[in-house]
């Protein structure tokens, strides 16, 4: 079974129609990636799954039970958290406060402190500056503390959205090291990049996304050998 | 020197109220940007629920501890209601419709609080001394009264509470995580609704406090209490920068002395221009206020 499913998603933003007819298929314990051109939709296909945007029509479904209809936080509850585009920390809170708060829909203590020394054994840095307030991070600090942040929810299915924007190459690398390390623990991901290259790198399944369309979708592999995907979006 | 230090005893006392009511405004300005006009009105009926109850009880002939305590929590309790009513009723539904929208609707809240007051409480009345009151002459001219003492205890012990729930525990965390990004909060699994509805009940429980206070200081009550100091409230939040906790309690003590010092040095008639002077003086040469936020952000 797919852990999610987007079905003839369709979303508009007012008089804007930001999704046509969308259909995804992201597989149980696989990293899916959607990619796409700055305003393709990938952000707010992100944030329709989430609950943020409401569709008008389509159905969303996590381990084949709908969701589209509840709201954010019970979608979270179910098992959906993000790392939303711009990393979207707290500035003003600490480090530890950001990492408390993406636990929210969890009570046990002890499993959260657990994991919070799980979180700063993968980024000893983020361990180093759990007092400061995280706006005074780094980008590529912020990056990892709203991946952290995300995976405090003990998510089914983690949503990544451009953990890559903005950042040197190297923290790049590092950082997607560690998305395929939260995979292959056994989390589902779903990948939202322009960086096409790197993305297809280390999924399993990619979607193309054009102005609210999917234009194509397969194995990784294949798009990435794909001559029409390289020309737009591998740079040749 | 006495004139001095008495003014500085009458001016904290008025600002300390001045600051409970502040925090209201600000909390709610905080998370929903939103100046809540109605939050001078909640103080009103926090007042008038406080007189009522201690009269259904009969604390107002038979004052006792116990009972006081209970017309404290009761009319608290009240205004938390009210004010977590008025943003179910009125602002809830225009959550995301123009900021404009939701400002003239808390105005026409306040104008149907204020006249619902006249109607049912009348022009004015009288508050009951519900507590002994003593006068300690320190100095020829210099007092300390007992309602200026439980003002500041009750102040003091409040903003520990306030500080401790916003700075230690989750739910405080989850409001600044709303103030910042509501969006951003939901996606923490943050149920936002419910955090704006505590963060009402919080200013509200708070704006009783300060009725009740300054209802055993000045034993008069008016349904347009709320017009005057409320709208003094807001100055001092404005002060200290909107939005800013510490920055509600330094505009309320600074607009509180500021207004003492002009009455008791100059004229009292001025008392009422000062806090508006001090409003323009700080809208012209520091609008986001004296605690104004300045965020840290890396893009």
């Amino acid at each position: 079974m797919n852990a999610l499913e987007v079905r003839k998603l369709e979303v508009w933003y007012g008089q804007i129609h930001a999704l046509h007819g969308v259909d995804i298929d992201v597989e149980h314990g696989r990293i899916t990636t959607l990619l796409g051109a700055n305003g393709a939709g990938k952000t707010t296909l992100l944030r329709t799954i989430s609950g943020l945007v409401k569709a008008r029509s389509g159905s969303i479904t996590l381990a084949g039970a709908p969701i589209a209809h509840l709201e954010p936080h019970q979608i979270v509850a179910r098992g959906i958290s993000q790392s939303p585009e711009g990393r979207q920390v707290f500035p003003n809170l600490t480090v530890w406060e950001n990492l408390q708060l993406g636990a929210w829909t969890r009570t046990d203590k002890a499993g959260i402190a657990a994991d919070i020394e799980r979180i700063v054994k993968i980024w000893p840095r983020l361990g180093e500056r759990m007092k400061q307030p995280s706006g005074t991070l780094s980008g590529g600090e912020q990056q990892m503390l709203a991946i952290g942040r995300a995976m405090m929810a003990r998510p089914k299915v983690l949503l990544l959205d451009e953990p890559s924007l903005g950042l040197a190459p190297v923290i790049v690398a590092g950082i997607f090291e560690t998305i395929q390390a939260i995979n292959a623990e056994g989390v589902t991901v779903l990948l939202v990049e322009q960086n096409a290259h790197l993305a297809l790198r280390i999924a399993h399944t990619g979607y193309v996304l054009e102005t609210g369309i999917i234009k194509q979708s397969g194995p990784a592999k294949e798009l990435l050998d794909d001559d029409a995907i390289r020309a737009a979006y591998l740079g040749g | 020197m006495t004139l001095f230090l008495q003014q500085l005893i009458n001016g904290l006392s008025l600002g300390a109220i001045y600051a409970l009511i502040a925090l209201g405004y600000t909390m709610v300005y905080g998370t929903l940007q939103l100046i809540n006009f109605a939050h001078g009105e909640v103080y009103m009926m926090g007042a008038f629920a406080a007189l009522y109850l201690a009269r259904f009880l009969g604390v107002d002939t038979n004052p006792t501890i116990p009972g006081v305590i209970v017309v404290a929590v009761g009319a608290m309790t009240f205004c938390a209601v009210l004010g977590m009513t008025i943003e179910r009723v009125a602002y809830r539904p225009l959550r995301r419709s123009s900021r404009l929208n939701m400002l003239i609707t808390a105005i026409g809240v306040s104008l149907l609080l204020q006249n619902v007051g006249l109607l049912a409480f009348g022009a004015l009345q009288s508050f009951p001394s519900l507590l002994p009151e003593a006068k300690w002459q320190i100095a020829d001219g210099l007092a300390l009264r007992s309602q200026d003492v439980l003002t500041f205890s009750v102040t003091i012990a409040l903003m520990l509470g306030l500080h401790h729930i916003v700075e230690r525990t989750q739910i405080g965390r989850a409001m600044r995580a709303v103030s910042h990004s509501r969006d951003t909060a939901a996606l923490m699994g943050i149920p936002v609704d419910r955090v704006v509805s505590f963060t009402f009940a919080i200013g509200s429980v708070l704006a009783g406090a300060a009725a009740l206070l300054i209802a055993l200081d000045k034993h008069t009550i008016r349904p347009d209490m709320g017009m005057t100091g409320g709208l003094k409230a807001f100055v001092a939040a404005v002060l200290g920068g909107i939005g800013s906790i510490p920055g509600a309690v330094a505009g309320g003590l600074l607009l509180g002395l500021a207004e003492t010092f002009v009455s008791g040095y100059l004229a009292s008639t001025y008392r009422d221009a000062i806090a508006f002077l001090l409003l323009i003086g700080i809208l012209l040469y520091k609008p986001s206020g004296l605690f104004g936020k300045s965020t840290v952000e890396k893009v």
